[in-house]
């Protein structure tokens, strides 16, 4: 797994759990506390020991955590920004999930998102991610729902066996947050 | 036949940024978002100015055929855009030229000066993926700067460690070798105001361990090395050798009676009695001392045991003396 996966899920402990919680998760797994390298490649099954003791102690299992790092995500100022140029409405925004890996790939190159499919389903959405591993449809779920807020719709997800069902009920919820595509980046150092 | 307000229209939707000229160089339409940057121009010389090109009231044609067109837009000078022209024939839509814009890498700029959304470009346009990508780029800069600090952070950390005694703080025989080596950089140059060396050497610090254990003696070499700061300057670098054996490196000080001067108050300065748990203790320190202007040219290992011979004749001449290697020097006598 690419290191920045790894480095998400540090920063995201970090940033939630605070310093201790993300000692102890470096500690079960055998990783150096210090932090992951951005641009190295990592085992996928350190990836998911991250993902499970990280929930361990809040006794959430390893795609609930990963459901709960798609939303720390999403709401990351400068991420959230980029996800917004994704699309000007949520529907845009949930179609437009088809270009997700793409979009990465180009950022970071060798950052490789398992292809995405969205359908119609009547009114509601249906999103299958072409992976084995259910974590990436939890993080995409964690993900969506956080973007829902932020477009000001309410949004409800439903993961079966068959993916991951979505249905916006009031598609002009609150306001949302604003958004403008010529502020500046955030992040930028 | 199409009306002529459905075509601009329809141009409109399909092509926000572009421009239908008459063939004088008026402006038949022109797409919502191309509106937003000419204003309410009524004429292509109005709006613009084509660089590398005539005006458009004598070369409308030479418009409807270039290839590649760049026209600055004359409201806003540091906007150029990009585009490409087609002929109209002169039948059904009276001639005149078809040219589509783009801002092409001024793209961001243009974004924010005009104050853009995502519905003044087409779909097909990459505009919005440009402005993506740059803003990616933005912040994967900054993740990678911010990551490339904290690497600089543990460098500069590693390498202060490595350079640093640990009991003392001050520096072991790698930090002083590499002090050493930044005062000889000068060396040899004619501005170059030398220096001085100092091997000290404690007294009686055996007694100290052995009376009062070794918690006892790692506090005295602690309290010698923070007097032997205080008695130096910041320029000048404190070393601890290892055992009790410390180094002072002094730049500049090359006169021999100043150094044999402070020599002596150091000795003094370590003799001061220490408070260790309920017992005064109490140690003293020989010195030898060298002087690099004393050499034709400077070898630091040579220095080095010169001063080491020379806190040998003081240590033989009893404790508590200093000695400047050399003959003719000034000896100071315990």
């Amino acid at each position: 797994m690419h290191g920045m996966i790894n480095r998400a899920i540090e920063d995201f402990v970090r940033d939630a759990y605070g310093e201790g919680a993300w000692l102890a998760v470096a500690a079960a797994t055998g990783s150096d506390s210090r932090g992951f390298r951005l641009l190295h490649d990592y085992p996928d099954d350190l990836t998911r020991a991250l993902l499970a003791e990280a929930g361990a102690p809040m006794g959430k299992t390893g795609p609930e955590l990963a459901e709960d790092l798609g939303a720390w995500l999403a709401a990351q100022s400068g991420l959230r920004r980029l996800l917004r140029f994704a699309g000007s409405d949520f529907s845009e925004f949930v179609l437009s999930l088809v270009e997700l890996p793409g979009r990465l790939r180009m950022v970071i190159p060798g950052l490789d998102l398992p292809p995405v499919q969205v359908e119609l389903e009547g009114e509601d959405y249906r999103i299958r991610i072409a992976s084995a591993d259910p974590l990436w449809l939890h993080a995409v779920a964690g993900m969506l729902q956080a973007m829902a807020d932020d477009y000001g719709v309410l949004a409800v997800l439903a993961l079966d066996r068959d993916g991951l069902r979505l249905s916006v009920p009031l598609s002009a919820y609150t306001e949302g947050r604003p958004f403008s595509i010529s502020d500046p980046a955030v992040g930028a150092a | 036949m199409i009306p002529v307000a459905d075509i601009a229209a329809m141009l409109g939707r399909l092509m926000p940024m572009h421009l239908w000229l008459d063939c004088g160089g008026a402006i038949r339409s022109a797409g919502p978002t191309l509106r937003k940057l000419i204003g309410k121009a009524a004429q292509f010389d109005d709006a613009f100015e084509a660089i590398g090109g005539t005006s458009a009231s004598r070369s409308v044609a030479r418009l409807g055929s270039a290839d590649r067109l760049f026209l600055r837009l004359r409201s806003a000078p540091q906007t150029v855009l990009r585009g490409r022209g087609a002929m109209l024939s002169a039948d059904g839509t009276g001639g005149g030229a078809l040219i589509n814009l783009g801002f092409g890498i001024g793209l961001s700029d243009g974004v924010h000066r005009f104050g853009l959304t995502d519905q003044d470009f087409a779909p097909a346009d990459l505009a919005m993926e440009l402005l993506f990508l740059s803003q990616a780029n933005a912040a994967m800069m900054g993740e990678l700067s911010r990551f490339n600090l904290r690497l600089e952070e543990a460098r500069v950390a590693a390498e202060a460690q490595a350079l640093t005694d640990p009991l003392t703080g001050v520096f072991n025989r790698r930090g002083l070798t590499m002090a050493i080596e930044a005062a000889l950089l000068g060396a040899g140059a004619p501005a170059d105001p030398g220096f001085a060396l100092l091997h000290i050497d404690l007294d009686l610090f055996k007694a100290v361990n052995d009376c009062h254990g070794h918690a006892a003696g790692d506090t005295m070499l602690k309290a010698v090395a923070s007097k032997l700061s205080a008695e130096t300057r910041l320029c000048d670098s404190v070393a601890r050798m290892g055992g009790d054996e410390f180094v002072l490196l002094l730049p500049g000080l090359t006169d021999p009676v100043g150094l044999m001067r402070l020599a002596r108050r150091i000795i003094e300065r370590i003799e001061e009695p220490v408070r260790i748990g309920d017992a005064d203790c109490r140690v003293s320190a020989s010195v030898g001392a060298a002087i690099s202007t004393g050499y034709d040219t400077i070898d630091a290992q040579r220095m080095q045991r010169d001063a080491d011979a020379a806190l040998y004749a003081a240590k033989a001449n009893g404790r508590g003396g200093a000695v400047l290697a050399g003959p003719g020097r000034p000896q100071v006598p315990a």
